[in-house]
Order: structure tokens, then sequence, then C-alpha cells
């Protein structure tokens, strides 16, 4: 076939949001297709940024609480859960037994329903609707039992430095319970819907591949990096709160690739699941909160409190001067970290795979612009 | 028959006229082309209101799939809610983007919207539709598949005319698609020509119900290949889950009508549901023994109901689809057309050629 | 019971206090150490800016069990100098080494970590916005949060809210709608003697 040299071919700049409903909120990819390829992608944020860490600076500890919810909203719990543990850390103040037990359990009820969210998004993301209203249908339940408890239903502000806001409603632990016993018969569910659907498979399988390099390169963590094949989990590495002692496997597959990443999500709501149900058997009776002064003023110093985030590794920077007012606060925030891999990896897909790519990665706008 | 009364009235109106013209020394032409444009009128309103109902069907069908409701509030079980929405969109502004081509933003919709109509002209209601409405043509299934191809061009010139890169994507996609699933489309179609020896969809029919319901070619073994590759190159002609790529609204924003608003928005949805319809209408007539019912000659119920009724569930079977399948990667689709189908669709060709000899 | 915070504390985070280093951290990094200490098992060490990048390779691929993950690279105003803080860990470890530099307030400049690690790119792009801190060698040296026309750097402690700033004014309705606010003070103002005047 003759070739036309004056025909001219040229790369496609294309500018996938801040508006387009699949980048999980205001996150702005400039993508250079060639045809159905990316050849380039450059990821643009900042649409959201909040200044979360100067409002630090003119609040007091205690004031601070209720930012600690808003920027990765879906996990609002375990947010909560690094921030009073570097307060906590710093002020030297001991919880109870039972503050503790009810802190991890929220923050796995937490974890269960970012995961739910994943999955139908990811569902959206590949063209499959249903998934997400099942989903929507188990996080209802959970999000009853936050609203139950809090009286929120998205941003909880539930833990207090040094304790609770309330103990746990009455019928908090049946519910739960129930919960628990019908929960890993969805995920079966979930699974037929879309998991074993050997469509989604075919999609998943292969794309994004994330290796155990490039992960240390771009300190990759949570489902991200034990879909690589590597167990880091906060949970087992740092072990705080009552994780030590708790059995729960940390699921990994060696793969790498979006779908490894996937099964790995889907095996923790399991492990949540396990963990929730021995934290239930094992809730001690007693007191939520200890004694802690009106005026918090901690030492001077600094904390660094890592906690395993549905996202990843969840970490507060808490320097204290003295005064009741954080001297600097710096979240490591789970998502950030792990966006900045996302062109590497999508580099020579489809434009298909760079929405399930994007999705398998899990991100929170939020949480990367904080 | 209840329909044929319609029919007889029909007729005698236009035996009336006839008269009336030649008394005045008219051309009887007029009466024809009176004819031609109540039946298509006709027609075109019913497409219209079947694609209304079809929206309801498919929000009712989601709903059931999805563990919710769909629309309640407008009339009955919300059927009145398309209609509502049709009235909406209508008043809505009918914005065209800075840069766009006017006349190709213009004609896309129309195009697309009378390619398939024109489809419709062909497909056999009913025993006794002698409406102008329907031709019996003796070429119809090429005529079908030759004037629905057409409409790519019209979501071609709306992609391209959008000035919209997404658009332009949805637009290149589905061409891609569109050109790439006729081809084993068709040779699903020449199985079907081959059994039944002619081009004309009437006829076909009527060689379906000449032996009851075991006559029909959706129970002759020897089709069921074809019949299945009808069903996925039907579903993919139709740009539906889990062949929506052109439209693929996680990637591609919508598509190729991302810029449309208005009534020219409604005019690419309509035809949509209508296309999805008239792939029914044409399952039914090529496999489903058309208005012929199941029950034998001796059945009370119009032959045009038993069509729907066939066409339906069609409708609920790419509805089904729809709502549990995740979409296809392009690659994936190409591959399955060309890697795929189109082989089998020759192993079907095959099949049917020595059914045909021996049988 | 936390308020007896005295001078010497200060000198915790980075200084005298604390144990001695670890002996592997010591023969490693050896006199680029300027100060070191560890504080509740975490190791504390503070390099020049100069020797900032050689000192994190060291740590991060050439001990025996190297600190290799960076789990964070942010930026700290104190009140004599600007920091830059690295937060490295061992892999599959709650082994922390902590590198501080200290950088002069005016005019900071320190080599870029991306060299070590691409995930460095964006944490010292926030630093470099927030903080004024230039990074030497970085291959993408935007912004990344904030707004282009911002002035200053927000995380500082001397940074001044800038009032003309059109996504930061603090008032908008009042400029905006000086009509509107008008008639509403001055149709609240009457109001306002009356319900003093019922309190008399």
């Amino acid at each position: 076939m003759e070739t036309r040299s004056d025909l001219r071919t040229e790369e496609l700049l294309i500018n996938m949001g801040p508006q387009h409903p699949s980048t999980h909120g205001v996150l702005r990819l400039v993508l250079t297709i060639d045809g159905e390829r990316v050849v380039q992608a450059v990821p643009h944020i900042g649409y959201l940024h909040s200044s979360m860490e100067k409002i630090a600076e003119a609040k007091t500890y205690r004031q601070y609480m209720p930012f600690a919810d808003r920027y990765d909203y879906l996990n609002a719990m375990g947010n909560e859960l690094a921030y009073v543990r570097a307060v906590e850390k710093l002020c030297g103040i001991e919880v109870t037994p039972r503050c503790e037990y009810i802190r991890v359990i929220m923050a796995e009820m937490n974890r269960i329903a970012s995961h739910l969210v994943y999955f139908g998004t990811l569902g959206l993301d590949t063209g499959s609707w249903s998934p997400f209203l099942y989903c929507f249908r188990e996080r209802e339940a959970i999000i009853q039992l936050f609203e139950d408890t809090s009286g929120q239903r998205l941003l909880y502000h539930y833990f207090r430095i040094g304790g609770l806001r309330n103990d746990l409603p009455s019928h908090f632990c049946d519910k739960l319970a129930e919960f628990l016993d019908y929960f890993p018969a969805r995920i079966n569910e979930y699974n037929d819907l879309l998991t074993n659907n050997i469509i989604f498979q075919r999609r998943m399988q292969g794309i994004g591949y994330l290796s155990p390099e490039l992960c240390r390169r771009y300190s990759v963590t949570g489902p991200n990096i034990r879909g690589a094949g590597i167990p880091y989990d906060i949970r087992r590495v740092v072990g705080y709160s009552v994780y030590p002692e708790l059995e729960f496997d940390i699921p990994t597959r060696p793969e790498g690739d979006a779908y490894a990443r996937h099964l790995v999500r889907v095996e923790e709501m399991r492990q949540s699941v396990r963990i929730l149900k021995q934290c239930l058997e094992k809730l001690p009776e007693g007191e939520i909160n200890v004694k802690v002064p009106r005026r918090l003023k901690p030492v001077v110093g600094e904390v660094y409190e890592r906690v395993e985030s549905p996202r990843g590794e969840l970490a507060c920077y808490l320097i204290s001067d003295g005064s009741e007012k954080p001297w600097r606060l710096h979240w490591r925030a789970p998502s950030f970290y792990n966006l900045q891999v996302l062109p590497e990896l999508l580099k020579g897909a489809y434009v298909a795979d760079t929405v399930a790519i994007l999705g398998s990665i899990d991100i929170v706008l939020p949480d990367v612009d904080r | 028959m209840d329909s044929s009364l319609i029919f007889t009235i029909g007729n005698a109106l236009r035996t009336w006229l006839e008269g009336l013209c030649r008394a005045h020394g008219v051309p009887t032409l007029v009466v024809d082309i009176l004819a031609w444009g109540t039946g298509a009128v006709l027609v075109v309103v019913l497409g219209l209101l079947v694609a209304l109902f079809v929206i309801w069907l498919e929000r009712k069908v989601a709903g059931y799939i999805q563990t919710r409701l769909g629309p309640t509030r407008v009339g009955p079980v919300g059927i009145f809610q398309t209609a509502m929405d049709a009235l909406k969109i209508l008043q809505k502004e009918d914005i065209i983007p800075r840069g766009a081509d006017y006349w190709l933003h213009l004609a896309g919709p129309v195009l697309y919207f009378t390619a398939l109509v024109l489809g419709f002209a062909v497909i056999p209601w009913d025993v006794k539709a002698t409406l102008a409405a329907t031709v019996d043509l003796n070429v119809g299934l090429i005529y079908v598949i030759g004037v629905t191809s057409v409409g790519v061009l019209g979501v071609v010139m709306s992609g391209w005319g959008s000035n919209n890169k997404w658009s332009l994507l949805g637009a290149m996609r589905a061409a891609a698609q569109i050109i790439s699933y006729d081809v084993p489309l068709l040779l699903a179609l020449i199985c079907v020509v081959m059994v039944a020896g002619t081009l004309s969809l009437t006829r076909i029919v009527e060689l379906q119900g000449s032996a009851g319901i075991l006559g029909w070619y959706v129970f002759k073994p020897y089709l069921w290949l074809p019949f299945i590759i009808f069903v996925i190159c039907g579903t993919a002609e139709v740009n539906r889950t889990p062949f929506d790529i052109p439209e693929a609204e996680s990637e591609l924003v919508a598509g190729f009508h991302t810029e449309y608003s208005g009534m020219k928005f409604a005019l690419f949805f309509l035809t949509e549901f209508d296309h999805m319809w008239f792939v029914g209408l044409l399952g039914a007539t090529l496999f489903l023994g058309g208005w012929y019912s199941p029950l034998g000659a001796a059945d009370p119920i119009p032959g045009f109901v038993w069509l729907m009724i066939k066409s339906f569930i069609f409708v609920l079977v790419l509805q089904w689809f729809r709502w549990t399948l995740p979409r296809l990667r392009v690659d994936q689709l190409m591959g399955l057309a060309w890697k795929f189908l189109i082989p089998a669709g020759f192993v079907a060709l095959a099949i049917v050629c020595v059914a045909v000899l021996f049988i | 019971m936390q308020d007896q915070h005295t001078s010497d504390e200060e000198s915790k985070q980075g200084g005298s206090g604390g144990e001695p280093l670890p002996a592997a951290i010591a023969a490693a990094l050896g006199s680029r150490i300027t100060e070191g200490a560890v504080v509740d098992g975490v190791v504390h060490i503070t390099v020049p800016a100069t020797e900032v990048i050689e000192a994190l390779r060291i740590l991060a691929f050439e001990m025996d069990e190297p600190y290799s993950h960076l789990s964070d690279l942010c930026g700290v105003d104190r009140p004599d100098c600007i920091e830059v803080v690295y937060h490295l860990f061992r892999p599959l470890s709650n082994d922390a080494c902590v590198v501080r530099v200290k950088l002069p307030r005016t005019n900071p400049h320190v080599p870029t970590a991306t060299v070590l690690w691409e995930t460095a790119n964006w944490a010292e792009r926030e630093a470099a916005e927030m903080y004024g801190i230039t990074f030497e060698g970085h291959p993408d040296p935007r912004r990344l949060l904030l707004p282009d026309d911002i002035s200053g750097y927000p995380l500082r402690k001397d940074w001044e809210y800038p009032q003309d700033h059109p996504y930061l004014r603090r008032e908008p309705l009042h400029e905006e709608f000086p009509e509107i606010v008008g008639r509403v003070r001055a149709e609240a103002a009457p109001a306002e003697d009356e319900r003093d005047g019922n309190s008399k």
C-alpha cells in the first residue's frame, strides 16, 4: 500500500477533568493521546485545596477535631483516629481499653464503607451500574449505625482527645453483629456481579502494572502496594491501638495489576469483618473517657503518628511549641502519594483504561489536595 | 380479527377518496401521496410513543435490577414520567458551541433519526398490513441494512461538528464499531435469507408461520448460531452496554452527543431507544415468526400485538444486558467482532449451506 | 501535667537530649550529622543542606538495613530557620529516621530528593510554594495546590493575609454589593435601637 508522506497525523491533547464523570472529584488529567492510546498523562491537582494545615495553626487541639474529618471524607473515623492518637501521644494520655476497642470498631466499619464506595465507583468506571447501588445498600447499614452513634452520616466528629463523644447506643452491638452475619454473603453477591464477570476481568487484568520497585520510588502504600505483593500494612507494622490483640490476615496478590488491587480490597472487607467480630467479642465494659485538662497544652515536641487508612499510610505530623495551638500540623495523605504514580501507570494504556486504573488506585480528591 | 377492521376502514376510505378524485378530475396520485404520508406519520408517531414507553420501561427494569423503584410519581407507576421529561427537554435552550459547524451540528441528529425511521417502512406489522406505511419490498432486508447504516453518518457528523474532542473520539469509535459489527450481522442475516430463499421481510414471516410454532427460525437448530450472532451484533448496533463505547460516559463524558441540548439531544435519545425496539422488531420478524401467534391460527389476539410482545422480549433482554454487564474496551470490542464473530458467521454460513442442501 | 515545658525540652526535637545515635547510622554518616538524637526510639538527625542528598542516599540504599521508604517530606517554619523534614522508615517495620535540614529564612535552597524518590516531586512542590524553599534540580518546579497569583508563602508564620486577592477576600459580600449591605444595615439599625429601648 502506498503511504503518503504529506499525510500528517498528530497527537491529540485532551483535558480529562476537572469536570468529568470519572475523575472521582475534581482531578484534572491532561492526556496526550495517539488514537486510543495514552502517550502522556499529566495530573493537575489543587482544585480542592482547603488549607487544612494552615487552619490547624489557628485552632486549638480540640477545635481542630472536626477538620480532621473533612478531607478524606470516606474515612472520617480513620482520620480522627490518626489525629487523636497524635495528640494523645504528644500529651501522654492513655485512653481506656473500651475506648480503644470502640475506635477500632469505628475505623474498621469505615474501612468497609470506604471499600464499598470504591467497589461501586469502579463498577461505574467500567460501565457497570448495578454494583454501585448494591454497595450503597450495605454502606447505608453502616452509615445508619454511625448515625445512631454519632448523630452524623458522613463527617462524624465522634472521637475526642482522651475518649469518645459518647458510648455506643444500646442496640449497636446487636445491629452490628447482624450486619456482620449477612455481609460476607453480600460480598459474594458483588463478586458475582462484577469481580467474576469475564468482561470485567479482561478489562482489569494486565493494566496499570505496579511493580514493587515502582511502589518504593513513589511511596505507594495501602491496598495498592499489597496488590504488588508486599504485605505492608500499618496495622501490622506499627501495631497501634488494639490491633496486636486481634487476628487478621493481610491479603496480598503478586500480580500488581488493577485486578490484583481490586481483589485485595475485596479480601480486606472480609478481614475487616473478621476484626469486627473479634472486637465485638472482646469489647470490654467500663469507662470510655479519661480525664483530660480543660486547657490542653502538650509539651514541646513532635510526633509522627501513622495509621492504616483504606487508601494506605495515613500519618499526622504534629509539632507542639507548648501552647494551646499546634505549631505545625502536616498530613501525610495516602492519596497524595498514591496519585503521583498514575502517569507511570497510564503510559501506553487505552483511554478506557485511564478511568479503570484511576479507579483501581482509589483516591479521594480532598485527601490529595487537603 | 380486530386489526383487520382498521385495515378495512382504511381501504374503504382510500377507495372513497379515489372516487372523489376521479369525479373532480384530480390525478389519483394525490390519494397515494396522502396515504403514504398518513402511514409514514403513523409509523413515526408510533415509534416516538414506543420510544417513550421503552425509556420508561428501561428505568423500571433498571430499578428492579438495582433494588430500587424507578419512576413512581407521574401517573400510575410513573408511566407518564418520560412524557413529562420530553416536554421539559423541549423547553431547554438549544446550545450550539462556539466553533461548531452549524450545519453538521444540526444535521447530525436529524440524519440519525431519519435513517432509523426509514427502516420502519418495511417492517411487516400484521398479516393484512396493507396500509401504505408498510411496503412489501422484495429486497426488504437489504433496504433495512442499507438505510439504518446511514445513521452512523449522522453520528460522525455530530461528533465532528460539535468542536469537542470527546465528541470526536466518540464518533470515531461509533464509526469503527458500527462498520465492524455490520459484517457479522450481515453474515447472520444471509443465513436467514438462504433458508428462506427471499429478501422480502413479509415473505420471510409467512414462510415461518406456515408450519406452526416449530417453523419459526429460532427453533431450527442450524439457525441458532446466526441467532446468537444477531443478538450480539444487534446490541452493538444500538450502542448499548457492553458495547456502549461510543458514548461511554465514564470515559468520554457522553461521546458524540456531549455538546447537544434540548430537542436535538432528545432526538438522539429517542432514536437510541427506538433503535433498540427496531432491533427487537427485526429479530421478531426474522427469527420469532413475526406477527404469527404461538397458539396457532385460532388465536383471537391480533398479530400486531404478538409482534409487539416478541419485539419487547428483545428489548427486555437488551435492558437486562445493560444493567448487569460492564463495558468492553475498544480493542476488545474490535477483537470480538473481527476475531470471533466474523469467523463464527462464516461457520454459521457453512452450517446453513449444508442444512439447506440436505434438509 | 503537661504544662511544665521548659526551654530544655525545646532541644528535644533534634538537639542533644535523648539517647545516643545507633552506631550503624553514626558510622555510615559520620561527620555529616550536625545534630543527632534518639527520642522514643525514633532517630532524629540534622544534616547540612549541601550534604542532605548524600546522607539520604546512604540511609536509603547503602546501609545493611536501609531506611528506603520515604514516608513523608514537608517543610516546617521554626522560629530561627526553615526546616525540611524527611520521614524515612525501614520497609515493613516501624524503625524511623527523621532527617532534617535547617535553612536560612531568606532564600532557602536545598537539593531535590527526586533523584532518590520520584514521590518527593509533589511534596517538594508543596513545600516550595508553602515555604518558599527552592529545590535545586527539581524536574517540575511549578506550583501545585495554590492559585498562580498568590503572593508570599502561606505556611510561613509571618505570612500576611492578602486582602486584595479575589479568592481570599474576607468580606466579599460587603465589597461586591455595598448598596445591599448598606440597606440591610440601615434596616437593622433602628430595630436594634428599639430593642435596646425595650430592654431599658
